[in-house]
């Protein structure tokens, strides 16, 4: 039971980082129906900025937060004007298969830049532990998780009380109604991207920090995570993906944790599967329809 | 008329100038791959090489012939590589062959090479029994990881008494994979000590992205000991979740740890660790001192295991080609191959990597075995005698 109780908790801690993934790549879907096969990698790229950040401040983590945020950012906005604001949206196919590209070129670039060996990052409070009963909580893994749930109700707080959050929200629901009723809708698309790639910044150092390694590779597999979080939470839902997210890793962690790792994926994929099948529009989406 | 005459003279000199060209030239094939999770080894690999071939023709090269190396990348392609090595054999015509990165790849390289009976020289390839089947054109400069890890395991089983031991391995690797499920449970089977992981296996896949799980589960298991099957990025990521999780337990690895990458990526939870080593950059023979502070001097880096392996590849090549006899002549090819692969049966090397010999019957190599302890953030190397095999 103490093991249990424990391998919950890891799950938790996993799942709120494929949340984190999960919500970025939810926010570009649900507003341009479009398939950011870069964001993995854009998690991937900032984490490394994170990890350079924190190596040159001799530890900083805020820091290397803050670092690996705005990387996030300026990445978000580089896919935005890359693979969406200059290729033609004649063929739906296009900007996916140019986040492709992009996704390419960030790994890459990852690969000849700092190269293809695990690269460690240091946590400064990895000696910080103590015991909630049976389960050991690490003084970082708290800071993670209090990230991830501000990151959470901050980007709630923005959807439900902003005039960006309106915007975001309408561009989502029809770009022409939109355009109709004044909102700028290329400008609310460039700030999603931001907003998604300001996520992935946290993703990615937040997700190096609980793995403690980090490699130019890691981008496909979060992306995968966290798009199955996505999906089981419900397409386009933000707060679908953090449900999915937090499901997606509590179900690794058990399939390790009793299984074995071969059937993490089993696991993880068949869950996803069985979603599609029974309840196609995830836990907390809506009715699935063509858009006008 | 007369111009025509002159220019077919100036092309006949060309080409004869060409065909003297090709025969100074010792062709030897280099695969290795600069992309993948082992890319990083490959451009070690690479580079070692080059070296090597570099300072040999410096020298004026082997009988005054100069060593050119033909160089594949595979891209972490293994689909690339059947190619690579028919064309190596059939196209570029090269005397041997040096490489490839990874067992795996060693898998579809060296029954190929075996097949078109050109000499292959694994530097990198560290699977156990990988050579058994690629008899009698392969051979290796690396000890293999099981025969060079356990008698260091068992020393060191009997100095720390240990009694129970908690095994955690790589499935997705096939190296880590053998040691894993053969190796490592033979051992402590020999050796009398418990296996806590033989029925209930912790297992994680190589590019995983956390191990939380798995060390929680053993933590759960309280042994003396935790042993890794696994690389050294990843034996480091999980030293340091079982130190952030609390356990105190020695960690125990085979010689595939050995090196600067599982120090820098687990930093302090490595401390105490033992692994099984053959690489000894520190090595106080002269001949092998000079070489290694040369390399070190050249590329203002440290000498790592793939680097000092690959150059001492070539030196070994090198080295048959001149005690086979090679003549180099184009229609000689077939009886050159076979000349420097009788010349690598038990051949002795001395170089950056060490001194060492290669097994006539077996093509593995001999070498020195160490027991290494990471203490202060550095490898302490000891030689450990009395070789025994589990198997």
């Amino acid at each position: 039971m103490d093991l249990l109780l424990q391998q919950l908790y890891n799950g938790v801690l996993i799942g709120s980082t494929y949340a984190l993934v999960a919500l970025g790549f939810t926010l570009v879907l649900g507003t341009l129906d479009l398939l950011n096969f870069a964001h993995g990698e854009t998690i991937m790229f900032a984490a490394y900025a994170g990890l350079v950040a924190l190596l040159g401040s001799g530890g900083s983590v805020p820091l290397a937060i803050a670092v690996a945020v705005a990387t996030g950012a300026i990445l978000g906005l580089a896919v935005y004007f890359g693979s969406f604001r200059f290729v033609s949206k004649k063929y739906w196919t296009a900007p996916a298969l140019s986040t492709v590209g992009i996704a390419l070129i960030l790994q890459t670039g990852a690969t000849r830049f700092w190269g293809t060996e695990q690269r460690a990052v240091p946590d400064p409070l990895s000696d910080a532990n103590f015991q909630l009963g049976p389960i050991t909580v690490g003084l970082s893994q708290l800071v993670i998780l209090g990230v991830t749930v501000a990151l959470m109700i901050g980007l709630h707080l923005l959807l439900t009380r902003t005039r960006l959050g309106k915007a975001m929200r309408a561009v989502a629901e029809n770009h022409v109604t939109a355009a109709l009723l004044g909102v700028p809708v290329e400008r609310t698309i460039a700030f999603t991207f931001l907003i998604s790639g300001i996520l992935a910044g946290a993703a990615g150092a937040l997700t190096s920090l609980v793995y403690h390694t980090i490699t130019p590779f890691i981008g496909l597999n979060i992306l995968l995570k966290g798009m199955t979080g996505m999906v089981i939470g419900g397409l386009g839902n933000v707060y679908g993906a953090m449900f999915g997210g937090v499901i997606v890793g509590i179900l690794e962690v058990l399939a390790v944790g009793y299984l074995s790792s071969s059937y993490q994926d089993v696991l993880v994929f068949a869950a996803l599967i069985a979603v599609l099948m029974f309840k196609p529009a995830g836990f907390f989406g809506i009715q699935v329809r063509d858009r006008a | 008329m007369k111009r025509i005459g002159q220019f077919a003279a100036a092309l006949l000199l060309g080409l004869a100038a060409q065909i003297s060209i090709a025969q100074q030239e010792l062709k030897v094939g280099v695969i290795y791959t600069v992309d993948g999770a082992w890319g990083s080894y490959g451009q070690k690999s690479f580079r070692g090489a080059r070296m090597a071939a570099e300072d040999l023709n410096a020298k004026g090269g082997v009988n005054g012939r100069k060593i050119t190396l033909v160089e594949y990348d595979n891209r972490a392609n293994p689909n690339e590589l059947p190619n690579i090595v028919r064309r190596l054999a059939t196209v570029d015509n090269v005397l041997a062959i040096i490489g490839p990165n990874t067992s795996g790849e060693a898998e579809i390289v060296f029954p190929i090479a075996n097949q078109l009976k050109v000499p292959v020289l694994g530097t990198s390839v560290a699977k156990g029994g990988i050579m058994t089947k690629n008899r009698p054109w392969a051979f290796r400069n690396i000890m293999p990881d099981d025969q060079n890890t356990a008698p260091v395991i068992a020393q060191v089983v009997r100095e720390k008494n240990i009694k129970k031991v908690a095994l955690i391995m790589d499935v997705k690797d096939p190296i880590s994979k053998y040691m894993g499920t053969l190796f490592w449970p033979g051992l402590f089977d020999k050796l009398g000590v418990q296996n806590l992981t033989k029925n209930d296996p912790v297992t994680f896949q190589s590019g995983d992205p956390s191990v939380t799980a798995q060390v929680s589960k053993l933590k759960a298991l309280n042994p003396d000991a935790v042993v890794f099957a696994a690389g050294p990025g990843d034996a480091a990521k999980i030293a340091i979740e079982i130190r952030r999780q609390g356990m105190k337990q020695q960690l125990l690895g085979s010689g595939g740890l050995f090196g600067d990458e599982f120090i820098k990526s687990g930093g302090k939870a490595v401390e105490g660790a033992i692994t099984a080593a053959q690489f000894w950059r520190d090595n106080p023979d002269p001949k092998v001192h000079s070489y290694v502070t040369a390399l070190e001097k050249r590329t203002g880096e440290t000498v790592v295991l793939h680097e000092a392996y690959a150059y001492d590849g070539v030196l070994t090549i090198a080295e048959a080609i001149q005690k086979g006899g090679v003549t180099n002549n184009p229609n000689d090819l077939e009886k050159d191959r076979q000349r420097i692969r009788d010349a690598l049966d038990g051949i002795h090397v001395v170089g950056a990597s060490g001194e060492y010999s290669l097994n006539p019957q077996t093509g593995e190599v001999d070498r020195p075995m160490m027991k290494a302890v990471i203490s202060g953030g550095k490898w302490h190397l000891t030689p450990v005698s009395a070789p025994q095999s589990p198997q």
